[in-house]
């Protein structure tokens, strides 16, 4: 398969992959596919930052939360 | 982060914990869930901070996007599917979602509601089932009675759409 079929086939899925909406099989192809493609790879970036917009919406953590993970990390 | 000050780790917390805490709780409907997912991707932030690449995207994407995968993982593979489908059998029939009633920063919630304001009713469903709901494009078309395929074009074209919306809400800000 050339390069610019790769492109094509996978551009499909670059949305559903970014919302992990893929199944392990297509999600484990575009990610191998990512590793060597800058292109696609920004795609999915850009999807990604995209749906951050969508996820800001926000509940209140609970308080015992940073606790607990400053308490890891040492803060 | 680099150097791994905890005072970083403690800042990206109070910018992003709530955003971050807010999605693993809307996959996981579980605070106690949520905060073990939060917490494991701040650790990872913490452990291994190069995986963080600035010139990929902002901290608060890559911090929601750690979180979704993980939060998806858990959800799949701790609750049956049929059980899944039953909660969010709503949003497949009437898309009564409203996510900017749940934003609390103005300007965030702006984003968000333009960004949702751009979406037929069609994508949205399809977006909210796959994003929030933690369904595969398969399980969205299953519920929604679609094609795989019709579904897959609609996570791309919402999201695309969402693009189009906030580059022009931010082109027209004063």
């Amino acid at each position: 398969m050339s390069t610019e079929d790769s492109h094509q086939d996978i551009a499909d899925l670059l949305s559903a992959f970014a919302l992990d909406a893929l199944r392990p099989k297509e999600a484990a192809s575009v990610a191998g596919h990512l590793r060597s493609c800058v292109r696609c790879s920004g795609e999915v970036d850009e999807f990604r930052e995209l749906a951050s917009v969508l996820a800001s919406a926000g509940d209140d953590p609970p308080a015992y939360l940073w606790a607990r993970i400053a308490s890891v990390v040492g803060a | 982060m680099c150097h791994r000050h905890p005072s970083a780790l403690a800042e990206a917390y109070r910018r992003h914990g709530k955003a971050v805490f807010g999605l693993a709780y809307r996959v996981l409907r579980s605070q106690e869930h949520a905060a073990d997912i939060v917490q494991d991707a701040f650790l990872r932030l913490w452990q291994d901070p190069e995986r963080f690449d600035a010139q990929r995207g902002s901290l608060r994407s890559y911090l929601l996007a750690q979180t979704h995968s993980l939060a998806v993982d858990a959800v799949r593979s701790e609750q049956s599917r049929a059980l899944r489908q039953q909660r969010w059998a709503r949003v497949a029939v009437d898309d009564g979602y409203d996510l900017g009633e749940e934003v609390a920063d103005r300007d965030l919630k702006q984003r968000a509601v333009v960004a949702l304001q751009a979406l037929t009713r069609d994508e949205r469903r399809a977006i909210t089932l796959a994003y929030f709901g933690g369904f595969t494009y398969v399980e969205v078309a299953e519920m929604l009675r679609e094609p795989e395929g019709t579904i897959k074009s609609r996570i791309r074209s919402g999201l695309q759409r969402t693009r189009r919306a906030l580059t022009t809400a931010t082109e027209n800000e004063p």
